[in-house]
């Protein structure tokens, strides 16, 4: 089955006047239909960039090398205009901080509607019918008064589903969730996750979930990757990584996560050390600060990402000794 | 909004009662009065000329007198301009500088937000770095010099525009009969908007561009909106909002601009009359002057507050 | 309770040693980056230039402020005579006018934003710190003097004190410290509620020491960046009152004075206005390159 998105050798970089920052180096996965992939990696790992890239929306300083294949086409060769066409439409992405990505003196309405009427040039009472629709399968309450209203008048919880239905509207074929929980309640989070879950079940879009939260992850995904300095360092299905980490980043990721299968007294532990400078990436393994079984080898040549089962990737020259 | 522009309202009246009182006792407590230049006139004629402009009672009468005539719209006699009231030279003079002024604001909001939003989605380049360097020349460059520089290019050199006179003259009169009214404000207006017109092109470039950068920007670009709709629909508004604030202070400099502007060009202005009265401490004519340019100043604040609630919608929930 | 003590003071000292690193590599980190904008050095050359002149620029020529040169009235710029910028309708030696007038521009300029910054640093300070009704009260009343054209101010007390240099130092400086009071009393309150001026209070640090070291740094910041711009607009303000002959009087001169003359006699002689302009603009120019060159340096959001 041919994949609906893959990105092939995917390079972001910036450039800034202390020198080249490298957000995103040599990343390739690929994603099936109906398929939910989880994106897990600290503040600055890449993550996000590598969405934003494959969007058309890195910062004016940005630039990227590589293919992002969606559905035959690479986005990162289409002009604007070709672009438009099929972002917000075919392919959809739900931003973290709502209370800062819905335009503040815009009505909610003309902001969902906007969307229905550039991608399916509906009617404006089409459009309604449509909004209200997935706003009510969102369980919006009060839709009707909610659309005349601007995103001030909306709480946290709320403005998210707003984000959401805004990505659902043209029923899109991937879906990417920029930490779509990140700045919410923990009662609304978990509003937010069975919301997440619902969809995955009722469509047949592939999801992306980018977050820091493993948790989110075990709860929604089939498959995740771990990045780590711009890379990936592990790849798996969900099951697998839990139970069998492979690489000493994905362990420490694991290990300061409470659970509650655990004792109380165990203690928590924090992985030592800061996110590697994207500006100076060491020529070796950019966690080998941070790591516990470093070796020499580790600090002087990059391990490759190398197949130890079907479907399951690793980069860590610690693997391949054993 | 009804109870955000009554509030509006609430602070502009008090205002204007502090103008008017402050102007009075300011004038009232200079040390020699408008008489006093004039050593040939006889002590009992300068005594019957203080009666006769209510100078010789206490100053707290004065000043009730002065109020209670001022809601009737009477400013006095003039003593300068003699055989004529203040308002009567308020009403000649007023017309003239409306003109002006209100021609000059349009004029600099239109030519400063478009450049201003030119240079902002060019960042960094070319026609960027021309327009914001030709705004710092319009901040460089004060009105007082730049309108005698205009008067000897375009009236003197180039016999383009009439100067020093509300008589339509010059080959641009010539050439296009329709417009020729409007000749003789053509070079005051440019010399007042000029430097308004930088002021607002570098605040909307700085707007702009920090909207621009504002995640509902990325938002309505990931929805696959074209950039024209990005940029009128999404970020205008929002950029426009620091110009808006901004036009309070722009009227209040292109009314102070006014009066050397008119001084050069000797249109019969506001202006002109004010620094006539100012040099000659004829205090009626200086305080009625005051009183009206502070209202309109006033007044225009409070549409600009008004316009302001209009586009930024969390104003409504703060009234 | 020692055991607390000396864990008290042990955090007192990180911090503190943490806000002088912070401090130091700030400024320093600000001076490189001014350092290294084209533009605002510029700007600290030209203007130094300027002031340097205002100042040997008179001694250097070998006329002086009364000489009238009646054999050379209205003379362009020229080598002859030593009248570098020619002569004024009077037979005046423009050079020297133009140097002196710089002095008396740049120092109204100078002394005026002075008056202005210590006024609104007072008022701006108190209103921030004291917070509440009284703040709210203090600053309501800089809104409504705002909006009022403070330049008839200064022209009714021009007029009814008479035309004094002194007059229009300090009726410049009152009127215009209103900017400089917004800006001290907006970056009072932020520090205020800033979680480290918290810290530093619950970990006991001393009220005269958080205001050194955390209050002053910030507020400093927007308020050089202010001063830079002020200083400009003071001197526009000046020359305006000359230019209307309500600010510096003869045989006192000051650009605004030139210019006024210039202006006169712009279609006969138009190095009279045009040489005293180009100082004034130049002037605002350089002020202008580092006030947003300080900008840059010291906010670096933009980079």
């Amino acid at each position: 089955m041919n994949p609906i998105f893959s990105l092939e050798n995917l390079n972001v970089r910036f450039a800034t006047k202390e020198g080249e920052v490298a957000a995103v180096s040599d990343l390739s996965f690929s994603l099936q239909r109906g398929e939910c992939l989880g994106i897990v990696g600290e503040s600055g790992s890449g993550k996000s960039q590598t969405f934003l890239a494959t969007m058309g929306l890195l910062a004016a300083n940005g630039s990227t090398t590589g293919r992002a294949l969606f559905q035959g086409q690479d986005l990162l060769k289409l002009d604007r205009d070709a672009l438009n066409k099929i972002r917000g439409d075919r392919l959809a992405m739900i931003f973290q901080d709502s209370g800062t990505s819905l335009t503040p003196h815009m009505k909610v309405g003309d902001q969902l509607m906007e969307v229905l009427t550039t991608h399916k040039g509906l009617s404006v009472e089409a459009a309604r019918k449509r909004i209200l629709e997935v706003m009510e399968s969102i369980r919006i309450p009060e839709v009707d008064k909610r659309l005349s209203q601007y995103p001030h008048e909306f709480s946290g919880g709320m403005r998210q589903r707003v984000m959401i239905a805004m990505a659902l509207l043209c029923e899109p074929d991937l879906l990417i969730a920029d930490e779509p929980t990140t700045a919410l309640d923990v009662t609304v989070q978990a509003q937010i996750l069975q919301l997440f879950k619902a969809l995955k079940h009722h469509t047949n879009s592939a999801i992306v979930l980018i977050t820091h939260d493993l948790g989110v992850v075990a709860g929604l995904c089939d498959r995740v990757i771990v990045m780590y300095g711009g890379r990936v360092v592990e790849e798996g299905a969900v099951a697998d990584i839990f139970a069998r980490p492979k690489h000493p980043y994905t362990k420490g990721l694991l290990n300061c996560m409470p659970r509650l299968d655990q004792d109380l007294d165990t203690e928590l532990q924090a992985i030592p050390g800061q996110p590697p400078n994207l500006q100076k990436l060491p020529p070796g393994c950019a966690f080998a600060d941070r790591c516990a079984v470093v070796t020499d080898r580790c600090k002087t040549e990059r391990p490759v990402l190398r197949d130890y089962a079907p479907g399951e990737r690793a980069a860590c020259h610690a693997l391949e000794a054993a | 909004m009804l109870s955000y522009a009554l509030k509006r309202l609430g602070i502009a009246a008090p205002t204007l009662f502090i103008v008017v009182s402050l102007s009075f006792f300011l004038m009232h407590m200079a040390p020699g009065g408008p008489f006093d230049a004039d050593a040939n006139l006889e002590p009992q004629v300068i005594e019957n000329l203080k009666a006769a402009y209510d100078l010789d009672k206490p100053l707290v009468e004065q000043y009730i007198i002065y109020v209670g005539k001022v809601f009737e719209g009477d400013f006095g006699p003039s003593i300068i301009y003699q055989d004529r009231s203040v308002s009567q030279l308020i009403a000649t003079g007023l017309p003239v500088s409306l003109r002006v002024g209100l021609s000059a604001i349009f004029i600099a909001a239109l030519i400063g937000i478009t450049l201003g939003i030119t240079a902002a989605l060019n960042q960094n380049k070319t026609t960027d770095y021309a327009v914001m360097a030709a705004a710092m020349t319009g901040i460089a460059v004060p009105s007082f010099v730049l309108a005698p520089l205009m008067t000897l290019i375009f009236g003197v050199i180039l016999q383009m525009l009439p100067i020093a006179t509300l008589e339509p003259s010059g080959s641009f009169a010539r050439n296009f009969p329709a417009l020729a009214p409007m000749t003789p404000y053509i070079l005051p207006v440019i010399a007042l908007a000029i430097p308004q017109i930088a002021v607002i092109s570098r605040l909307t470039r700085g707007a702009m561009i920090e909207v621009l950068r504002q995640n509902y920007i990325r938002t309505a670009r990931a929805k696959g909106l074209a950039e024209k709709r990005v940029v009128w629909r999404h970020a205008l508004q929002a950029g426009l909002l620091p110009v808006v604030s901004y036009l309070g202070p722009a009227i209040a400099g292109i009314v102070t601009g006014a009066v050397v502007v008119e001084s050069i060009f000797q249109l019969p202005g506001m202006g002109r009359f004010f620094i006539q009265g100012a040099i000659n401490r004829d205090y009626p004519l200086v305080l009625g002057i005051v009183i009206i340019f502070a209202s309109a100043i006033i007044i225009m604040n409070l549409l600009v507050d008004l316009l302001y609630g209009l586009l930024d919608p969390k104003v409504k929930l703060d009234a | 309770m020692a055991f607390f003590q000396a864990q008290r003071d042990a955090q007192i000292q990180l911090m503190d040693a943490a806000a002088r690193v912070r401090g130091r590599s700030l400024w320093k980190d600000a001076a490189e980056r001014f350092a290294r904008n084209k533009a605002a050095m510029t700007g600290v050359v030209a203007l130094s230039i300027i002031a340097i002149m205002s100042i040997i620029g008179p001694m250097i020529s070998p006329h002086t402020l009364e000489d009238l040169a009646w054999d050379a009235i209205g003379l362009p710029p020229t080598f002859e005579n030593s009248h570098w910028f020619g002569t004024d309708d009077t037979g005046r030696d423009m050079w020297v006018l133009t140097w002196y007038g710089a002095r008396v521009s740049l120092t109204i300029g100078v002394m005026t934003t002075v008056i202005a910054l210590s006024i609104g640093v007072a008022y701006g300070a108190t209103a921030g710190y004291l917070g509440g009704r009284i703040d709210n009260a203090m600053m309501r009343f800089v809104d409504v003097i705002y909006a009022l054209p403070l330049l008839f101010f200064i022209i009714i007390l021009v007029t009814i004190f008479g035309r004094n240099i002194f007059l229009v130092f300090v009726a410049i400086g009152c009127v215009e410290w209103l900017t400089m009071a917004r800006i001290v009393r907006g970056q009072t309150l932020s520090v205020k509620r800033k979680e480290y001026i918290e810290a530093a209070l619950a970990a006991g640090v001393k009220t005269p020491t958080i205001v050194k070291r955390h209050v002053i740094p910030n507020v400093i910041g927007p308020v050089i960046v202010y001063v830079t711009l002020l200083v400009p607009t003071n001197i526009l303000v000046e020359s305006y009152l000359s230019f209307l002959g309500l600010g510096v009087q003869e045989p006192l001169t000051s650009w605004g004075v030139l210019i006024s003359r210039g202006a006169n006699a712009l279609e006969t002689a138009p190095w009279l206005l045009l040489i005293p302009a180009t100082c004034l603009a130049i002037t605002m120019f350089c002020f202008n390159f580092i006030g947003d060159g300080l900008r840059d340096a010291l906010d670096p959001k933009d980079r």
